[in-house]
């Protein structure tokens, strides 16, 4: 099983079969993101009844949750990838690793955004510099600073090693965040959902939001596979694999 | 609008927030990966022209 694993693993390091394997799986994971954001939407606008506290406000966290819980593993992924780029120095990789910051990016611009727009009747204000709020901010930067430095070098595997030391430094900001509202006294309340244990939130309002997180995670896979398909494609235009696999996806030349 | 939707602004400006930036995500690789495959084909023709 293991040796299984790791062949599969080792085979898509092959430009050709990443190409075909994510051709494969980004309509797969498209189509049940759709059907995860439907029935999740359907349950999170109609179904679930009004908190009794927030009336109807609350339905913010059915994307607002799935979209901080998607931006900080995200990172996770990130740093995977970029322990797999710096030490067997895997292309595919480095490619997922890099393409993945946009995503998170995005990710976090919506945590950020819908928790501003919930806040204002919620705690009377947009924005606070509490240490949850804060530290999410820091994670949008970290985002934003690793695209940046990947476009900034003209060698594309350069950049993203270099890249993939500032994912591993920037890591150390999602502990911070995850335990924001342990460590520190904030305004965003603590957390409400508990893996291992009973979670504060009424369990009718519990299936919206794992549709909603399921729904979000096969997203993220769907615009990672796209989007690192397309840095592939684009890195190696010139070489002839990029053609077979046009062919093959049949794109006649 | 279904009488039971019919909630604060706020609470529909921030699922339209959402979604004009997941559509934005969804559609910038599609139109990506058309240019790149017109210009590998362009690439491809050019080459072939030059052998001929």
């Amino acid at each position: 099983m293991w040796t299984q694993t790791k062949l599969a693993f080792h085979k898509l390091g092959s430009p050709l079969t990443f190409f075909r394997f994510a051709q494969a799986l980004i309509p797969w994971l498209w189509g049940l993101t759709l059907v995860g954001l439907a029935v999740g939407l359907y349950q999170a606008l109609y179904l679930v009844p009004p908190d009794y506290q927030q009336g109807d406000s609350y339905r913010i966290l059915y994307i607002h949750v799935p979209a901080a819980w998607q931006a900080m593993a995200t990172y996770i992924v990130m740093t995977i990838l970029a322990v797999i780029t710096l030490v067997w120095r895997i292309r595919t990789a480095e490619i997922m690793a890099m393409t993945a910051a946009p995503i998170g990016a995005a990710f976090t611009l919506i945590c950020l955004v819908t928790g501003a727009i919930w806040g204002r009747p919620m705690w009377g204000t947009y924005w606070a510099w509490d240490a949850r709020l804060t530290s999410m901010l820091v994670l949008l930067f970290i985002y934003l600073g690793i695209m940046g430095l990947y476009a900034a070098f003209d060698d594309r595997r350069q950049g993203a090693r270099v890249a993939s030391i500032l994912i591993l430094v920037g890591v150390v900001n999602i502990p911070i965040i995850h335990f924001s509202v342990e460590w520190w006294t904030t305004l965003h309340q603590g957390s409400t959902i508990n893996l291992f244990g009973p979670s504060t939130m009424d369990p009718s309002m519990l299936p919206p939001l794992i549709w909603m997180t399921v729904a979000v995670k096969l997203m993220f896979g769907a615009l990672l596979l796209q989007r690192a398909r397309n840095e592939l494609l684009e890195q190696d235009q010139r070489k002839k694999w990029t053609l077979q696999a046009l062919r093959m996806s049949g794109h006649d030349s | 609008m279904i009488p039971e939707l019919s909630y604060a602004e706020y609470v529909w400006s921030s699922y339209a927030i959402a979604a004009a930036v997941i559509v934005w995500q969804a559609v910038q690789p599609i139109q990506k990966y058309r240019q790149i495959v017109s210009q590998i084909k362009e690439d491809h023709l050019m080459r072939s022209e030059e052998h001929t």
